[in-house]
């Protein structure tokens, strides 16, 4: 093409948009000279200059269609059409605010959430990890072969293994958490931290750099002689507690009464395993092998180029094989599970992603039908106008596409509102409750792939929104002018068939949400409010720990495990903190037990002696607790017979036990358990233990559905050596204290009296035992879907509200003959309301199959309740029932307020 | 007569480029004198022939002057550019083959 033909060709379409009327008017000039020649032949040929006008304009037939076809070939019209179209809709916009304002809003809801949760799960799912080439770091745990879903860490035998023989890893690290106590100074309190004890592999197994300093390194390995200790602490705690001082670097601190040298800061988007760890100690993998007997170890590896999670896990389990055979005590029976980080840390995000991305999706396709409704209905009003058009020459192509320029507009609209929806959900989502020891959703910054997201669905939705609504219009356009300008000719019974059916499924899918959210929110009531077997009401907890190093001593092995010497005892050092806040003022009584009663994850469980267990299973094994005298009646938690452990039951008299209903019914089915003994079976000398007391099952965690079998022992009665990894027990405990007023009122004097006798050791944790609000923070999503499905429940009375006022438009001069036949309000309302009621039912019926749908899907969230929980499927149908009624109320009364003489002469 | 739409696909194009080769005109001479030099056979109603011009002239095949007429009003003269007329050329070209392979098929069918 020439350049010259280019230029030539651009001319007139820059004309043609800037000088439109200029050229119409040639056009027309054009026209005119054409026909006043017709004119001329036509007298020349001896007609009268009237029937020659009269022939002339016969021939030249619909003059302005033919402007049209003329202004058709230049290419541009589109955008002029475009233009006329945009100002038509924003007209017609700003006409009817009310239903603008909630269709782009809902739309922009709907598009907003969808795009917000696909964008995390991108990211999450594929997206990067805060680490160097993420993709190849994978977590190694150690399986019994047996039963291989009991995934565990692994021994540091093992570990040292597998990073000296393996040929699939670059790198291997290890890890084992280890909550310390940061000792106090002038300006801070002490404060109980997490922290990790890793070996040299881990921080170079992530690549992570220090941002002051250094990391550890083979010198840092404690050896056998006392040296000083070297530690590396997070840049959350560098920030919190030193004020990111430059010269931490070398400074002293006090982490469990030990002098630790700080020798570098990790920066904060280290997360593994959460976010929460806040220094690292090195470890010395030698010194543990001496009591390698439990599988504690945390693995983490990062894959040689190209090879898969399968063939390492192939690679190590050959392994395996091999220390099966070298160290047959500990490693028989044990194969090797080998997964990617990326599930490990975030599979968690699965259930609540999808949760709320399949309601996110439903209320915006319900925000889709609820536009299309509304469209039908302004397309059926506009009939006329658009019969007109077409009488005037226009296109079958131009109304269509008019139409669709109004959905583009209200999806354009919509698109850009959703930004700050995304914007804003992305940031909820954050808010997601990890589960334990996993990191919380990081945050995920809105780029071009979100945008992407936006932009897709915003098309789909203009697609989605306007096809029905255009083609609608475009197939009745063929329906002749006269027809369509009567009010009778716009009630089409296919198209009513159509708008009711999309006022049902907006019933269905509104319906759907409404038992969901209803099934998740009885879930949190009812954990939240379940019976926990005591008094909760006035109730403080807290944690506090003496270090397990301070009092366990490792003495020798008995059956290839290592046995600790417990000396000095902590139970002395654990009764002077429980008396001195007994001593303060408000306490009404105050006891202690060794791990929180009701919100613990791993409790110690150990072998009995003298017992014959039903099943065999780990599972199925007692858990123990340590208690002081008074737990119980403190807790008031009443004991179904016999006596609590008290006062008398010190060292020297006979060991009693307290158990709890669930271990009574099963080790001594039919029989009164009191009276009866059992021995824990770790070390020989281990003493019976006499059964006092039956007390009231609680639960060891909210969520948990049956108490496992449980006994209470007492802190005083227990054997000077300890052949378990729980000896640490021994040192830790859960205050439990009775205020009178509120217990909240507690916590300064609480914090202020255990500082003033223990400086180095401090409490955490401290909360109520009734943590309602709590629990709903840490249930966000159910927030979320809750959320969604008051939205779904508003859009569909909104559609309902659209589909009876447009009826009832229709049906004056009826309801007019009516009322001036005698009809009263009641048979007015019965005529009018039923059909309504109709659509409605045959939604919710349509939406209960939904609904038990979505209720399947999310059940692994539900506790307590069915998932065909009649109450709540009932109680979401009378509510959406409700919303519709409303809904109809002001149509109705409209209805009532037709004055027949009016309406009947109106056409 | 046949209808425009008779006329095969881009049959009408060459006919108006070749009708106004020698002479700028305007629309009604050019739907003139496709029906006299045809005898009559083709004429072209305007409703096909001013949408067929507008689209000449948007593709740059021929160009357009407001002149005087004898009618003592102006009107729009149609005339070839450059381009147009290669176009012409390539046009015939490609008709010349098309009515003789039709011609062709005619015969020996």
């Amino acid at each position: 093409m020439t350049t010259q033909r280019l230029l030539r060709i651009w001319g007139h379409r820059l004309r043609s948009i800037l000088r439109k009327d200029a050229v119409d008017l040639e056009v027309a000039s054009e026209l005119a000279f054409h026909r006043e020649l017709l004119v001329r032949e036509q007298v020349e040929a001896g007609r009268s200059r009237e029937q020659a006008e009269r022939e002339a304009t016969l021939t030249l037939g619909n003059v302005a269609a033919l402007q049209e076809h003329c202004r058709d070939q230049r290419r541009v019209t589109w955008l002029h059409d475009f233009g006329q179209d945009l100002g038509f809709g924003l007209r017609t916009m700003r006409r009817n605010r009310g239903i603008t304002l909630v269709a782009v809003a809902s739309l922009a809801i709907g598009i907003g959430a969808t795009s917000a949760v696909l964008g995390v799960a991108r990211a999450i799912f594929f997206g990067a990890l805060p680490f160097p080439a993420a993709d190849r770091l994978v977590v190694v745990r150690a399986v019994p072969l047996e039963r291989p879903s009991q995934q565990t860490g692994a021994l540091v035998s093992e570990h040292l293994a597998w990073r000296e023989r393996n040929r699939t890893f670059e790198q291997l690290g290890a890890s084992h958490g280890f909550a310390g106590d940061l000792s106090g100074d002038a300006d801070e309190p002490a404060q109980r931290i997490d922290g990790q004890l890793v070996d040299a592999g881990l921080f170079a197994t992530f690549g992570v750099q220090p941002i002051a300093g250094r990391l550890f390194s083979e010198r840092d390995v404690p050896g056998p002689a006392p040296a000083v200790q070297t530690v590396v602490i997070s840049e959350r705690l560098w920030e919190r507690r030193f004020n990111r001082d430059t010269a931490i670097v070398g400074r002293e601190i006090r982490l469990n009464r030990r002098p630790s040298v700080v020798v570098g800061v990790v920066p904060s988007t280290f997360l593994y395993p959460d976010g929460r760890i806040d220094y690292w100690l090195p470890m010395a993998p030698q010194r543990a092998l001496a009591s390698d007997s439990t599988r504690i170890y945390a693995v983490i590896g990062r894959l040689k180029r190209g090879v898969t999670a399968r063939a390492a896990e192939a690679d190590l389990n050959r392994i395996a094989r091999e220390l099966a055979r070298e160290q047959p005590s500990i490693s028989e029976g044990w194969g090797v599970r080998v997964l990617p980080l990326r599930t490990v840390q975030y599979g968690w995000t699965w259930e609540p992603l999808l949760t709320v991305g399949i309601s996110s999706a439903v209320v915006l396709l319900l925000a889709c039908v609820n536009v299309v409704g509304l469209l039908l209905a302004r397309g059926a009003a506009r009939r006329p106008e658009l019969a007109l058009r077409i009488a005037l020459g226009a296109g079958r192509g131009r109304i269509v596409r008019q139409l669709m320029t109004e959905s583009l507009l209200l999806a354009a609209m919509a698109g850009l509102l959703s930004v700050a929806v995304v914007w804003w959900g992305a940031r909820a989502l954050r808010y997601f409750a990890p589960l334990p020891g996993q990191p919380s959703i990081p945050p995920i910054a809105i780029d071009a792939s979100i945008a992407g997201l936006v932009a897709l669905l915003t098309l789909i939705t203009c697609l989605g929104i306007g096809l029905v609504p255009a083609l609608a219009a475009a197939r009745d356009s063929s329906v002749d002018l006269r027809r369509h300008c009567t009010a009778a000719a716009v009630r089409v019974p296919r198209e009513r068939r159509l708008r009711n059916a999309l006022v049902g499924a907006q019933v269905a899918l509104a319906l759907m949400l409404l038992v969901g959210a209803g099934l998740l929110v009885n879930t949190v009531v009812r954990v939240a409010s379940r019976d926990l077997g005591f008094d909760r009401n006035g109730l403080l907890t807290c944690e506090f720990q003496i270090t397990p190093t301070e009092f366990l001593h490792p003495v020798g092995s008995y059956r290839g495990a290592t046995v600790y010497e417990i000396s000095p005892p902590p139970s002395h050092e654990l009764e002077r903190v429980l008396d001195r806040i007994r001593a303060i003022p408000g306490v009404a009584s105050a006891a202690g037990i060794s791990h929180h009663p009701t919100n613990t994850l791993l409790l110690p469980r150990m072998p009995l002696a003298g017992l014959t267990e039903p099943r065999g299973l780990l599972a199925g094994l007692p858990v123990q607790f340590l208690v002081t005298p008074g737990l119980f009646s403190t807790m008031r938690a009443p004991l179904v017979s016999g006596r609590e452990i008290d006062r008398q039951d010190t060292e020297g008299r006979p060991w009693a036990a307290v158990v709890n209903e669930t271990m009574a019914r099963r080790f001594w089915p039919g029989e009164n358990p009191i009276g009866k003994q059992f021995t824990v079976a770790t070390l020989p000398d281990e003493q019976p233990r006499t059964i006092v007391g039956v007390v009231k099952d609680m639960p060891t965690r909210r969520e948990e559905k049956a108490a496992p079998p449980v006994y209470y022992t007492s802190y005083l009665q227990q054997a000077s050596r300890v052949r378990s990894p729980w000896g640490g027990i021994h040192g830790r405990m859960t205050f439990v204290i009775r205020a009178h007023g509120d217990p909240l009122s507690l916590v300064g004097p609480l914090r202020r009296a255990v500082a003033e006798i223990e400086p180095d050791r401090p409490i955490s944790a401290i909360s109520t035992a009734d943590p309602g609000v709590y629990f709903w923070l840490r249930k966000m999503h159910i927030a979320a879907v809750s959320g969604l499905a008051a939205v779904a429940t508003l859009l569909a009375s909104l559609g309902v509200y659209g589909v009876m006022a447009y009826t009832l438009a229709g049906r004056a001069r009826e309801i007019a003959i009516r009322t001036s036949l005698g009809a009263g309000t009641r048979e007015i309302v019965r005529a009018i309301g039923l059909p309504s009621l109709r659509i409605v039912s045959v939604g919710i019926v349509a939406g209960l199959g939904g609904a038990f749908a979505f209720a399947m899907l999310i059940r692994s969230q539900l506790w307590g309740i069915s998932v065909t929980d009649r109450p709540t499927y009932a109680a979401a149908s009378l509510m959406l029932l409700t919303a519709a009624g409303l809904a109809c109320i002001g149509p109705i009364r409209k209805a009532l307020r037709i004055d027949p003489s009016t309406a009947l002469r109106a056409d | 007569m046949p209808k425009p739409s008779d006329l095969l696909q881009g049959t009408l194009d060459l006919l108006i480029l070749k009708t106004i080769a020698r002479d700028p005109l305007h629309g009604w001479a050019i739907s003139k004198r496709i029906q006299e030099l045809s005898d009559d056979v083709l004429a072209v109603q305007q409703g096909s022939l001013y949408p067929a011009l507008h689209r000449l002239e948007h593709q740059g095949w021929i160009t357009a002057d407001w002149k005087p007429t004898e009618l003592g009003r102006t009107a729009k003269f149609y005339s070839l550019t450059r381009e147009g007329r290669q176009q012409l050329e390539r046009e015939l070209e490609t008709w010349d083959r098309l009515s003789s392979a039709v011609r062709l098929l005619l015969k020996r069918a």
